[in-house]
């Protein structure tokens, strides 16, 4: 089920809070049986049948946690759980073993992963079945993350809440709301002009390229974080705070600040248990960004089965290990010293000119986390970067023409303009750049918000907004026969 | 600090202000969600719970999503089913020529499955009511569409206009679609569809010539063996005895009028280039043979009509004909010409047909047609 569905809107979700609430109180063995419950249903609404390859592989892992924390603490049982969660990821979604892929296994295999790291490291005492079933299972995360971690999930299931945080409910509610327009309206209004172009590369010129790179980089941010949102949003009206997964990634000035804000929970993930098992940073320079590179490649090799993601991932772990071993270097010192003096308007200049380098080089490398193959990244590629001019595709520009706001555009008489087509793709492409560079963090804007009419109204028209939004009205303009 | 003081002055006072703001926003919600589920219904664009309203512009255009509304909420004697290759019957027409009230419920590029739905929703509608049983049905069968998967339908249906679940209207009375397109821009600025014309093609009558034809068509590679003749029988039997024979054989009241369009000569090119010439014949055969067996069914064989496919300045494309054959073959349904024979009966039998077909498919100079338009 998805969090933009009607079914989870007026169905699941207002069920299983009202649930909560008549249960929360039952003590902590009721409540945790009601969340896996919940879960599990969510989870097998629209497939149940991979719902036993998560009891069971929740049921094994369990089994190997137990006997790592508090039978024999060996490296051999950890070794076996680990071959087990990667060989079972590896089986499903990269030999297809089983002819299927169970949804969210790259996000409950990871989260099983850290369950046993952290047994195995002795941080975790005598964590019972349920708890252990909740931070397996939890719905809001579990399909597309973020990856909690025990040490910071666990605790808050023993937390006790006995009034109602009106508070709480109101902040956690306008992060869904703002989470769900993010995909609602933005990520899927941009994924239509992606699709578009992907699906006809040969015919782009290099504005109609630039327009597909830059629309998926906008797409994949809001599409990916507003799910995140939601699922803060969602968790938090359980009272329960899933981690920060996205923390303005666009706003950075090189690579290094990106990652800090990209996806942090994998990020977070593979340094704690891939990056710093392997040496980290104390084994010297060399050595360091080796580990930095096997990092990036298998993050590359997670994201999808196929050669374009271990690119995207090596553009990434490239430019990061060049990045750190330039600031790790004097020169790099120096400039800094001297940068320091110089007057305001340069360093602003200088972080702007970052901020830009680096944005194009992230949507470059998304060019191949996007196209079907190599092949096709350099296709896109190359029609962008040889300047071919011309108008921007008629089809293309139309994606973004919401029918919402053309009729604004009729009330103003500007649709008899020749370029009236245009006006929206452009509005909206460079509004939500403005969003991307100079907005505030869904997540930082509704912890300072105020209860108020404003807010009220807000939340109300891009709530509705974006439910009268989730369905269209199929039409197929192009039939043949 | 003075800010929180006062605010917990405001909140003693007032109650707890997020929880006010909260049930603002919730009750603004269910209000416009209301507001939006009445004018829905009140206006239903898509007839899923009315008749239309009298003097709404209403806008006709989506087949997939207004047809099944329209069969079960418009009243009528009579339908006519199938393809494009019927989206341009007029159905004054049928009024002037058999006195009947007819509908047309086309989906472009249907498949069995796709007839067989809507003539569900025909059949259980009032306007097939015991005492007043369905005139005809007007058929049009293109054989390509019956080879395919029984279940298959050519674009996925919005099933909540489908089916009776009320829980899954969701869909269409919060819709922003259904509200901005179908009920607000007819209002603003009406242009009501003419439902005798309903879905007519866009073609304008320069489209339809033979440059323009040939400039669209690409002939196939040459297949080197040939189809065997009865390839397509078995998954036509399917299609045939699933989506079709059941609303003949229930609906004894009600004749069927089964119609084969005439496709271009460039169809033909196609069918001996790919190789399956006899395996389509055969295709003909046996639904002409399989359908024609039913005491309520009568056939129509158009597609050997030589004057007419031989023409590329007859078509848009290569299938599509013009609309004035629309008309010819409602002249042809009223007065019975290019009837195929029932067996046992007077006239002409559909293995005449077939080999006049033949004969063309196999004589015909496609290299000077082909040759000539570059």
């Amino acid at each position: 089920m998805l969090f933009n569905s009607y079914s989870f809107l007026f169905l699941f979700f207002p069920a299983a809070l009202a649930g909560y609430y008549l249960c929360r109180k039952a003590g902590e063995g009721v409540k945790n049986i009601y969340l896996i419950a919940v879960s599990f249903v969510f989870y097998s609404w629209s497939a149940p049948q991979y719902l036993p390859v998560l009891i069971a592989g929740m049921a094994v892992n369990y089994g190997f946690g137990w006997q790592i924390e508090r039978v024999s603490h060996s490296k051999q049982v950890l070794a076996a759980g680990l071959v087990f969660n990667i060989g079972l990821l590896g089986c499903f979604k990269y030999l297809d073993t089983a002819g299927f892929v169970p949804l969210g296994i790259s996000f409950f295999t990871f989260t099983q992963i850290a369950y046993l790291m952290e047994c195995y490291r002795g941080n975790l005492k005598g964590t019972g079945a349920l708890s252990y079933g909740v931070y397996v299972s939890w719905f809001p995360k579990m399909m597309q993350g973020p990856i909690a971690l025990p040490g910071e999930f666990l605790p808050q299931l023993e937390k006790k809440s006995a009034v109602m945080d009106w508070e709480a409910a109101y902040r956690n509610l306008y992060l869904f709301v703002l989470g769900l327009f993010k995909k609602v309206l933005i990520a899927d209004t941009l994924g239509k002009a992606v699709d578009l172009g992907y699906a006809n590369l040969a015919t782009l010129n290099s504005w109609d390229g630039m327009i597909v790179m830059l629309s998926y980089t906008l797409q994949l941010y809001f599409d990916f974080s507003g799910y995140c949102d939601m699922a803060m949003g969602i968790s938090g009206m359980f009272g329960i705070t899933l981690p920060l997964n996205f923390d303005s990634p666009y706003k950075a000035a090189n690579i290094l600040e990106f990652w800090k804000g990209w996806h942090r929970t994998l990020t977070a993930f593979f340094t704690k248990y891939l990056y710093i098992p392997l040496g980290g940073n104390r084994k010297g320079r060399g050595r360091t960004y080796l580990n930095c590179l096997i990092v990036f490649f298998l993050s590359g090799i997670w994201h999808g089965s196929g050669l374009t993601f271990i690119v995207w991932g090596m553009l990434h772990g490239v430019l990061y290990v060049l990045t750190r071993a330039w600031k790790e270097s004097r020169i790099c010192d120096g400039l800094s010293v001297r940068l320091e003096k110089s007057g305001g308007f340069i360093r602003k200049l200088r972080h702007g000119i970052s901020v830009l380098l680096t944005f194009l080089y992230v949507n470059v490398a998304w060019v191949f986390f996007r196209a079907p193959s190599i092949e096709d990244a350099g296709t896109l590629l190359k029609t962008i970067f040889s300047f071919q001019g011309g108008r921007v595709n008629w089809e293309l520009a139309g994606c973004f023409n919401l029918d919402e706001f053309w009729y604004v555009i009729k009330v103003l008489h500007l649709d008899r303009w020749q370029y009236a087509h245009y006006i929206l793709m452009v509005v909206i492409l460079i509004a939500v750049l403005f969003l991307v560079f100079f907005g505030k963090n869904a997540v930082n804007f509704v912890k300072t918000i105020k209860p108020g009419f404003f807010h009220a109204v807000l939340i109300t028209v891009l709530f509705v907004w974006s439910v009268l939004s989730l369905s269209g009205v199929s039409s197929f303009l192009y039939v043949n026969f | 600090m003075k800010e929180k003081q006062d605010f917990q002055q405001l909140h003693k006072k007032n109650g707890n202000p997020f929880r006010r703001v909260l049930i603002a926003a919730l009750t603004m919600v269910l209000v416009l969600f209301g507001l939006t589920t009445a004018l829905v219904v009140y206006v239903d664009p898509f007839f899923h719970y009315h008749a239309p309203l009298e003097g709404f512009p209403y806008l006709v255009d989506n087949q997939l999503s207004q047809n099944p509304g329209m069969a079960e909420h418009m009243e009528y004697d009579s339908v006519i089913l199938g393809s494009s290759m019927t989206v341009n019957f007029q159905t004054t027409w049928f009024q002037e020529l058999m006195g009947l009230n007819t509908i047309k419920l086309s989906y472009s590029g249907a498949f069995p499955k796709d007839q067989s739905n809507i003539m569900k929703i025909i059949f259980e509608s009032r306007n097939n009511a015991e005492e007043n049983r369905l005139k005809k049905v007007f058929l049009g069968v293109d054989v390509i569409t019956y080879t395919g998967g029984v279940d298959e339908t050519k674009y996925p249906i919005p099933e909540y206009l489908y089916d009776d679940n009320l829980l899954n209207d969701i869909n269409y009375v919060l819709n922003k679609d259904v509200v901005l397109n179908y009920i607000l821009r007819p209002i603003a600025d009406p242009e009501p569809t003419d439902l005798s014309n309903v879905y007519a093609s866009w073609w304008t009558e320069e489209y339809y010539s033979e440059e323009w034809v040939l400039h669209n068509y690409e002939s196939p590679e040459q297949v080197a063996e040939e189809a065997d003749p009865g390839a397509y029988i078995d998954a036509v039997e399917k299609n045939l005895s699933q989506n079709i024979c059941p609303y003949i054989e229930q609906n004894p009241d009600t004749e069927f009028v089964i119609f084969f369009p005439p496709y271009s000569i460039l169809f033909w090119n196609d069918v001996q280039r790919e190789n399956h010439l006899e395996a389509t014949l055969s295709e003909y055969r046996y639904i002409s043979e399989r359908l024609n067996a039913y005491e309520n069914v009568s056939v129509y064989f158009f597609p050997d009509q030589e004057e007419i496919i031989c023409d590329l300045n007859n078509y848009a494309d290569y299938s599509h004909y013009h609309p004035r054959f629309n008309r010819y073959m409602t002249e042809c349904f009223a007065d019975g010409t290019n009837l195929v024979a029932k067996e046992g009966q007077e006239g002409k039998p559909i293995e005449e047909y077939l080999a006049h077909m033949r004969e063309i498919a196999v004589t015909f100079d496609y290299e000077k047609l082909l040759g000539s338009g570059g």
